[in-house]
This record gives C-alpha cells, structure tokens and sequence, in this order.
C-alpha cells in the first residue's frame, strides 16, 4: 500500500507503506472514539504522516426544556 | 470532562481552552426563527422552504471557543495551508430534523471529512455555524483529544441520529 507523505523538507510523495514504521492509538472516553496512524521513516522521529479519525459519541449540553409560568405566586 | 481539562490548563498557566457548548446566543436565534436546519409549512404566514447551510470549521488548541461565541470567526482557526481551507467544510444534510419522546434532533447525514491535510499546528475542536446567515451564526463548539494531522486524513464521524446522541438536541 502506498502512503502519501510530508518530507522534511516540505515536498509530499507517496512511499511504500513497508518503508515506514506505523505507529497506531485508540482514545476512547464518554466524549469521543478516536483512532490514528502516524508513520515515520526508521532511525527517524520525525512523523511524515498522520491521519485521524474522530467520532463524537453525544452532545453533553442539550438544551432543557424548562417552561416560565403565568403570573407570579405574590399576584396570584 | 470539558471544564476539568480547562481548569488543569488554566493550572499549568495556559489561560485558554476550547471548551464544549451550545452557544447561549444560538438559543436565543432559535426563538427568532434565525436557522432551518430543515423544511417545512412554519406557520400561516411564512414557510421554510430552504434549508440553511451548516459547516465545521477546525481550531486550535490554543484557540477560545465556547458557550458566550455568537458567530464563527477564523481567531484560531487552522491557517488556511495544506490542504485546509479557512471557513471549514459544508455538512451534507440530507437528514430532516426530528422528535423521539419529548426530544427534537438533527444530526448531520455525512461524516466532515478533510483529505490530503497537513494541519498548521495541533487542533482539538471543530465549530459548527450557519453558514447561510449574513453574520455566520455559530451554533455550537465541539472538542476532543488535541490532534495533528499530516499528508493524512481527519475524519469527524457524527453520532448516531436518535434523542440520546444526536448532534443537536433539545430535550
């Protein structure tokens, strides 16, 4: 499988992926379900790609539901 | 949760954060009929009869978005470089609003997605605004795990359409 890739020194290509040394990461909490890909070249730190994909499990802050009332309790 | 990672931030001197929310003045548009997140016969005297266009935009961690935006603006957005256009993407939405129980929701039919990205630096929210309106109502802030993205893929799936997880909901 080909792997696109950023060079250090800027210019992008595609290698192929049994060049590279792939790292992968699950983070998994009540927020989100997050997976990602970095792959580096070997005896090298810098990462030349990453990718990520990140599912948003809920919406915390809905909106309530609350009615006002009519009047007020010393009027009424 | 949101408002613990914002606190240790502020403890370790960083006085910014992202945090989640559904923006205080988008409740307030929604009583003056400022979004149509779908169509349909309003009332007697108006009818929505085009839907508004919503997009995602991505921010920086060192960005400042939450509850008290009332628009989306590019302080803190990705620069506009590898690959990343400023003003985010435009949501499919193909899916009409809906009740279940005592809930409305909408979510978004398609996953945001941005090919080919090197991010300008790390990311870890994404702000969704009503790109139809003249002002550019933002509706909501999201984060996550900061992220870097390069010659990569990022991916936001949306939760799944029913009154617990939908990405809009009013219960």
């Amino acid at each position: 499988m080909r792997i696109h890739i950023l060079r250090e020194d800027g210019t992008e290509d595609d290698v192929d992926e049994t060049l590279l040394v792939k790292t992968e990461g699950v983070v998994d909490d009540d927020n989100e379900h997050t997976t990602w890909v970095e792959y580096r070249f070997p005896q090298s730190d810098v990462i030349v790609h990453r990718s990520a994909h990140v599912t948003i499990k809920r919406w915390p802050h809905g909106l309530g539901g609350d009615l006002g009332g009519f009047g007020d309790k010393e009027s009424a | 949760m949101n408002w613990m990672r914002a606190f240790t931030q502020s403890l370790d001197g960083y006085l910014w954060a992202n945090v989640q929310a559904m923006c205080t003045s988008f409740k307030q548009e929604l009583l003056n009929g400022s979004h149509a997140f779908g169509t349909q016969g309003a009332n007697g005297v108006r009818t929505v009869t085009t839907k508004d266009v919503f997009k995602l935009a991505l921010f920086l961690v060192s960005a400042s978005r939450g509850v008290a935006d009332t628009v989306y603006n590019t302080t803190g957005e990705l620069a506009g470089t590898g690959n990343y256009t400023q003003g985010g993407t435009t949501l499919t939405n193909a899916t009409v609003p809906t009740t279940s129980g005592t809930t409305a929701f909408w979510t978004p039919s398609a996953s945001a997605v941005w090919a080919a990205l090197t991010s300008s630096a790390a990311f870890d929210c994404a702000v969704l605004y009503n790109d139809t309106s003249t002002a550019d109502l933002e509706v909501a802030v999201f984060t996550f795990g900061s992220q870097t993205v390069t010659a990569g893929t990022f991916t936001l799936t949306m939760p799944v359409n029913d009154a617990a997880n939908a990405l809009v909901r009013i219960a």
